[in-house]
């Protein structure tokens, strides 16, 4: 009898056990899971034979505890797109991945849980000038099961050493609404080309102005990375237009900081606003309507009084 | 009516008319003119503010953004050749950053995704396997539409059709029907995850959403009728997140 109640408390504490440990396991393989990371992109400027010593926000957005699996990779953009792989290391010379230093070692992140991750970047003092990129990846570990999911973000970094590089870059394909005639969103579309040796993130305006020359808008134009070589389609909206009506110049110039514009172009769109004018010939209608039932059921007389030097009386009809 | 001025009379005389046309033309006048004002009102106040003069602030915000996948682990109902099963990710993302971001897809070796010791599943339906266009996401890729019963092996497509999945997420941020076909239906395009281990853009969601953004990811299954019965398990699938 003794025996069969230990019996059964053994059991009880193993089913209680693996219950636990079966459900923990399912949360692993079923959860939501993820992380919410800062900074997101990292744009820096470090000097030959310098070092930048930064951290990382890594908080577990998911709902389980999870093992993260840190990684750098290099960052290969692919000619005349704005296409690029990731590689553990990109062939040749050394590259940003060399020089990132951050511990790899897979680490746990409960529920919620935020850890600060220290990384540091040595230049080497014979590094050429020119921009580096890479990734420092994290990842949710496997789960496994029949078709195994992970989550993996992480901050980009793109690097710049200062030195003896070209910035440039050239648009083409400029475009924009052809006719516009009503006040929605007015977006406009250009291909920029990195022609230069560093990472652009081509940033200025896009001024529009009437056929007179009166300034319309100034649309900001926001960075989006172009890795050397590379091409990208960056796109420009004015959210909220005048009512416009006439011919319009667009010029879009994109800059650098110390160069002023690097590249410019124009393009020219026309404009009729169809309610508003809808509207005016509606009014000019009832304008000439009135006149008319004014004319055809009114007689107006304007007459001059008597006064003593005038004995006569001048009307005049309209 | 007479008005009186200092030297001029004014006077307006009503010149008599049968009852019915006094009463036509100043309803009508006053019911167009409502019209008017009812649909054009709002337009004109707004253009006659126009002209009001503003200034602009301008400070940077630093980047971050949040990631999540909805499961660690998809698994597919049992399988017969011919009756293709599904399986849906779903991706949430909040970023500020100005650019948006972009997803992409990669597994973690370069052996098929789906085996059961040496047995394996196609990774490339159809023949597509999927590599990103390197044009802009209107082009298309190695994509194509399903043929039920004749297309075999594993397939995935991101949801283009608008629909929410939770948080005011969409399921179609950044999701090009050039890739992945104009509807969800018929004309839906599926391509093999890529036997590359290099991660491939799936959605380029390109601009600041504040509410999150998301897709919804589908893998779809078929076998041919010859295929090694059997428990498969694939190698990992991971999806990408990363600011633009």
């Amino acid at each position: 009898m003794k025996k069969n109640l230990i019996f059964l408390v053994f059991i009880l504490i193993f089913a209680i056990f693996t219950l636990a440990n079966g459900r923990e396991f399912f949360n692993v393989a079923f959860a939501n899971q993820g992380f919410t990371i800062f900074p997101a992109k990292l744009s820096i400027e470090v000097g030959k034979g310098s070092q930048y010593n930064g951290e990382i926000n890594l908080t577990n957005a998911g709902d389980s505890d999870i093992v993260v699996l840190p990684d750098v990779q290099d960052i290969l953009p692919t000619s005349g797109s704005s296409g690029f792989n990731y590689l553990p290391k990109a062939p040749g010379i050394t590259t940003l991945v060399d020089w990132v230093q951050i511990s790899k070692k897979p680490f746990a992140l409960g529920i919620n849980e935020t850890k600060k991750i220290p990384f540091t970047i040595k230049i080497p003092a014979d590094a050429s000038a020119g921009s580096r990129f890479a990734v420092i990846f994290f990842a949710t570990g496997a789960a496994g099961g029949q078709l195994s999911v992970s989550a993996r973000t992480g901050t980009v970094v793109l690097l710049t050493i200062p030195g003896d590089f070209k910035q440039t870059g050239e648009i083409t394909n400029f475009r924009g609404p052809g006719f516009v005639r009503d006040r929605n969103p007015i977006a406009f579309k250009f291909d920029f080309n990195n022609t230069g040796t560093v990472y652009f993130e081509p940033k200025g305006t896009i001024e529009v102005t009437s056929i007179f020359g009166k300034k319309m808008a100034n649309i900001e134009v926001a960075g989006n990375v172009v890795l050397p070589t590379g091409m990208r389609t960056i796109e420009a909206v004015w959210p909220k237009p005048l009512w416009l009506l006439g011919i319009y110049k667009a010029h879009l110039a994109i800059n650098v900081t110390g160069k002023g514009d690097i590249a410019t172009k124009n393009l020219t769109f026309y404009a009729l606003p169809l309610y508003p004018s809808l509207g005016a010939l509606g009014i000019v209608i009832v304008l000439i309507m009135i006149a008319f039932y004014v004319k055809k059921n009114f007689k107006f007389t304007i007459a001059k009084k008597k006064s003593k030097s005038t004995s006569g009386q001048k009307d005049k009809s309209l | 009516m007479k008005v009186d001025f200092k030297k001029f009379v004014v006077k307006f005389d009503k010149v008599s008319k049968p009852e019915r046309e006094e009463k036509f033309w100043p309803v009508f006048m006053v019911s167009l003119a409502l019209f008017l004002m009812v649909s054009f009102g709002s337009d004109f106040i707004d253009f006659a503010r126009a002209a009001t003069s503003s200034v602009a602030l301008s400070v940077t915000v630093s980047s971050t953004l949040s990631f999540s996948v909805d499961s660690g682990s998809k698994g597919f109902a049992a399988l017969t050749a011919g009756t293709p099963q599904q399986a849906t990710s779903m991706l949430y993302v909040t970023t500020n950053n100005a650019t948006g971001y972009y997803t992409s897809i990669n597994r973690a070796s370069t052996t098929v995704t789906l085996s059961s010791g040496s047995e394996t599943i196609s990774d490339a339906p159809s023949g597509y396997n999927w590599t990103a266009p390197t044009a802009t996401s209107t082009a298309t890729g190695p994509s194509a539409t399903w043929t039920y019963g004749t297309t075999k092996g594993l397939g995935f497509r991101v949801v283009v059709s608008a629909s929410d999945i939770g948080s005011g997420a969409s399921t179609t941020c950044g999701a090009a029907t050039g890739w992945w076909g104009a509807t969800d239906d018929g004309a839906a395009k599926f391509s093999g995850v890529s036997t590359s281990t290099s991660a491939q853009k799936i959605a380029d969601c390109n601009f600041y959403n504040s509410g999150g953004t998301g897709q919804a990811v589908v893998f779809r299954l078929d076998v041919p009728v010859n295929q090694a019965g059997g428990t498969y398990t694939s190698s990992p699938i991971t999806y990408t997140v990363l600011a633009n």
